[in-house]
């Protein structure tokens, strides 16, 4: 059965380290991956237009435009690349970055063989991953909000088609403002919300066309905000994982067996804690496993962490993680 | 843990644990040395000792939640790692499929203990 050739492109200034690289990835991968190399953006860019790129690895540091820029400045013109950034000098805020440019990974830069092997592993495992959640047509774990975002920002005009199996959709923007949502005989914050909500489907960048009608008005900001707090409180029935409804949510004893409960923010902060001897002490475990659990998930195809079971006799305690923060619960109750 | 101990358990390891359902297995001796012991493609990062130092060091991290933490579940998106630690301080992670069936999952569960007991 042939296998589906790949093309690579690595994008790094340090001349001698992109020559290695290269090197390697050719050798170990040559039968079923093209590897290219780019020592500027601007090279990077001829090379994207001129072959079918399958992933990019980019270096953090570069001269003029950083690899975070760079991500940003490619993001939407493909949509379908997977991308890598890589970093001697990694730290969490750059990190952060690097993400919210649409890294799908973000790796250490190797400097032993077995480093370097590790990255190859890692290459050759996005690689091979499919976008089977979230939006196709920008990344995974990206929602249309981060997009519409991102658009407004660039005070783009487009249209944002949305498709799902179940919904099809369009959002009007001009100029950065959004003017009109429809779906299904929805219009306006209506659909805009309808469409928010979507957990996975594709869209795509459609030229700007006036709409048929203005049905939004305000600031992009409040009608995402606005729509997306809809969307949550049409959702909180079916989740408590979001740690600010479940301090809204929590009784004076949460529930029988239960005898400590600490609800933290996304940033470590405490917003509730119930007979929690130490709550700040707990918060600080929480993010140190949190941290652990995304180093993890860098090397390793396993997500993002979703909980954390201590079977101790004769407690139980769970540690809950989500996007906006942890909960803590430890109880007398056995193992499931 | 003696050298000749520790040959025991890493040999233990081998022999009890063929790969079947398990994505992964890792962990570390009593005194921190770590081990791994096989992977599937997907995670050919648990072959790299370092990936089990930081999890040992995780593990340190947790007792600060003050809880007993020598069986423990991390649930992650697409995986579940599986932990049990010895009384020695020895430990062990398995990474399984989230839809582990009942019966591998009671397999899983009764070997995890015997690694614990082990002497």
């Amino acid at each position: 059965m042939s296998v589906a050739r790949k093309t690579v492109l690595l994008v790094d200034d340090d001349a001698q380290f992109l020559d290695i690289l290269q090197s390697l990835a050719q050798s170990a991968n040559g039968e079923t991956w093209t590897v290219l190399a780019a020592e500027t953006t601007a090279l990077a860019l001829e090379k994207l237009q001129s072959n079918q790129v399958d992933l990019i690895v980019v270096d953090l540091r570069m001269p003029v435009v950083d690899g975070v820029q760079f991500l940003q400045l490619i993001r939407n013109k493909y949509p379908h690349l997977k991308k890598i950034i890589l970093s001697g000098h990694l730290d969490g805020s750059s990190r952060s970055a690097a993400t919210k440019a649409g890294a799908e990974l973000v790796l250490e830069k190797p400097i032993t063989p077995e480093g370097f092997q590790n990255v190859l592993a890692a290459l050759g495992e996005l690689l091979r991953w499919q976008n089977e959640e979230g939006f196709r047509g920008v990344l995974r774990r990206v929602g249309i909000e981060d997009v519409i975002q991102m658009e407004c920002l660039n005070r783009a005009s487009l249209v944002l088609e949305v498709k799902s199996p179940a919904v099809r959709g369009k959002i009007f923007l001009r100029k950065g403002e959004l003017l009109h949502a429809e779906c299904d005989g929805a219009s306006g914050e209506a659909a805009l919300q309808q469409l928010l909500s979507l957990a996975g489907g594709e869209f795509h960048h459609a030229a700007y066309v006036e709409p048929p009608m203005r049905t939004l008005q305000g600031s992009w900001e409040f009608l995402v905000m606005e729509a997306m707090r809809k969307r949550d409180e049409a959702s909180g029935e079916k989740t408590t994982t979001d740690p600010a409804r479940a301090v809204e949510n929590v009784p004076a004893a949460p529930l029988p067996g239960v005898t400590e409960m600490v609800v933290c923010g996304q940033d470590g902060e405490v917003l509730h804690s119930w007979q929690s001897g130490d709550a700040a002490r707990r918060s600080a475990a929480l993010t140190l496993l949190s941290q652990s659990a995304q180093r993890l998930a860098s090397v390793l195809p396993a997500g993002a962490l979703e909980r954390v079971e201590f079977f101790g006799r004769p407690e139980r305690v769970v540690a809950r993680f989500s996007e906006q923060g942890a909960i803590f619960v430890r109880g007398t109750t056995g193992p499931e | 843990m003696s050298a000749s101990s520790s040959e025991t358990l890493i040999s233990w390891i081998e022999g009890t644990f063929p790969m079947g359902e398990a994505l992964a297995i890792g962990g570390q001796l009593a005194g921190g040395l770590p081990f791994h012991h096989g992977a599937t493609a997907e995670f050919t990062g648990c072959m790299d000792a370092e990936l089990w130092s930081a999890l040992g060091e995780a593990l340190n991290d947790v007792a600060t939640l003050d809880c007993d933490a020598s069986r423990s579940a991390w649930v992650f998106e697409n995986t579940i790692l599986w932990i049990a630690t010895r009384p020695d301080g020895g430990w062990i992670g398995v990474f399984t499929p989230r839809d582990l069936s009942a019966e591998a999952r009671g397999t899983l569960q009764t070997r995890l203990e015997q690694f614990v007991a082990l002497t």
